[in-house]
């Protein structure tokens, strides 16, 4: 299973067609813990770009 | 390629349920409803819009975070609910990097970030009940079409605020070019609530030392906040082009103190919206992954290009997408 089909399983366990949606821990979970990593991920990675070829990036802003 | 988003699908079903006894797909520009209802978009499409979405954010600044829901649904169908939540959500992201990039450069106003976050947290969560009874308020008939009434309303909510932004940036530009051309320099922008508001004294006054303020009523602050969170939980959007005029003219806050403050308080409740919207089902992991990864690029192409090109003619040019992308929302509804 790639990670793109267990995202969608993750939703659709959540919403299963026909049913009212039921919000499961790791729907909501993801839907928090996912942003805060990538953003992480992105700040970390902009430090080290910055650091390697001596450039003033952005991402101060939103 | 194609991608079906599974939440989308989901709430597209609960809005139109005629859509799930569909026989034949229905084809849009950018995006197909198969067969039993479910939204399959191109994932290039999602990928392009992701990253004009990131670049629009850093070229064009305060008030661009408005474009990012209407546009989802006007170019893929997204659901309001599902654009809104899941736009909140890569917000988180964009927060989160922010702070860490922003970190040590400007103070941080700890009692006054937790205030306001007292006031945003009620009106983000009123702004997403708001959102979740639209979700559930049906159908109505209008022109013998029938719509929901969240696309009705939203439509013209986010209409109204992208013509008030639209109006707000041409008037700006118009300024600077007429000084440019005539030699003087555009007068600064009057603003009467300041000084009314300042002196609010309704108890209880609360000091704060690190901003260098007095005493100002704790209702002012949890009005500031109110009015923020209201618009970020019914239209996903910062609000720090309110927020952050509010704190350094209404609140007498220093710019230093403003953007650190304002940096952490949004964190904290963009944070709290992720986690209510997704608890309300607003918030597709599928969709939120695509945005995160092609705004960043976007987002980095725009501070480039900004330094580059700056200027009143940018803030028209602004002004003119927001023009056509309020012409196509109308067009969306009455077509």
């Amino acid at each position: 299973m790639t990670f793109w089909q267990w995202l969608a399983a993750i939703c659709q366990s959540a919403a299963p067609a026909g049913e009212p949606f039921a919000p499961h821990w790791t729907y909501v979970a993801l839907a928090v813990v996912l942003p805060v990593a990538f953003g992480l991920i992105v700040a970390l990675s902009l430090k080290g770009i910055e650091k390697v070829f001596d450039v003033k990036l952005g991402g101060g802003d939103f | 390629m194609t991608i079906t988003l599974p939440l989308a699908s989901y709430w597209q079903k609960i809005l139109h349920p005629d859509l799930a006894r569909l026989a034949e797909p229905i084809h849009g520009w950018f995006y197909t409803i198969q067969p039993h209802g479910d939204l399959a978009i191109s994932l290039a499409t999602l990928l392009i819009l992701g990253f004009c979405l990131g670049l629009a954010g850093s070229l064009f600044g305060g008030g661009s975070g408005f474009l990012m829901a209407p546009v989802l649904n006007l170019v893929c169908n997204i659901p309001y609910n599902v654009a809104v939540g899941t736009d909140l959500s890569q917000m988180v992201g964009t927060a989160t990097t922010a702070n860490l990039r922003q970190r040590g450069r400007g103070y941080v106003d700890v009692k006054l970030g937790l205030f306001l976050f007292l006031g945003s947290c009620l009106g983000l969560e009123i702004g997403a009940q708001l959102l979740q009874f639209l979700k559930y308020a049906g159908e109505i008939t209008l022109g013998g079409r029938n719509l929901s009434l969240m696309q009705v309303v939203m439509t013209g909510v986010y209409g109204g605020m992208l013509a008030w932004i639209g109006s707000l940036v041409y008037r700006e530009a118009r300024a600077v070019l007429k000084a440019e051309t005539s030699g003087v320099a555009p007068g600064a922008a009057s603003i009467p609530m300041t000084s009314r508001l300042q002196t609010v004294t309704l108890p209880p006054m609360v000091s704060l030392p690190l901003s260098g303020v007095e005493a100002v009523s704790l209702w002012v602050i949890l009005g500031v906040g109110f009015v923020t969170g209201l618009l970020t939980g019914l239209l996903g959007v910062s609000g720090s082009f309110i927020r952050m005029p509010a704190l350094i003219y209404v609140l007498g806050i220093p710019t230093v103190v403003s953007i650190g403050t304002n940096l952490f308080e949004f964190l904290i409740l963009a944070l709290y919206g992720a986690l209510t919207h997704s608890v309300k089902g607003n918030v597709d992991l599928c969709l939120l992954v695509i945005l995160l990864v092609a705004s960043i690029p976007g987002s980095q192409c725009g501070v480039w290009l900004r330094k580059k090109l700056a200027g009143p003619r940018l803030q028209l040019l602004f002004a003119g997408i927001i023009c056509v992308i309020i012409l196509c929302m109308c067009l969306k509804v009455v077509r």
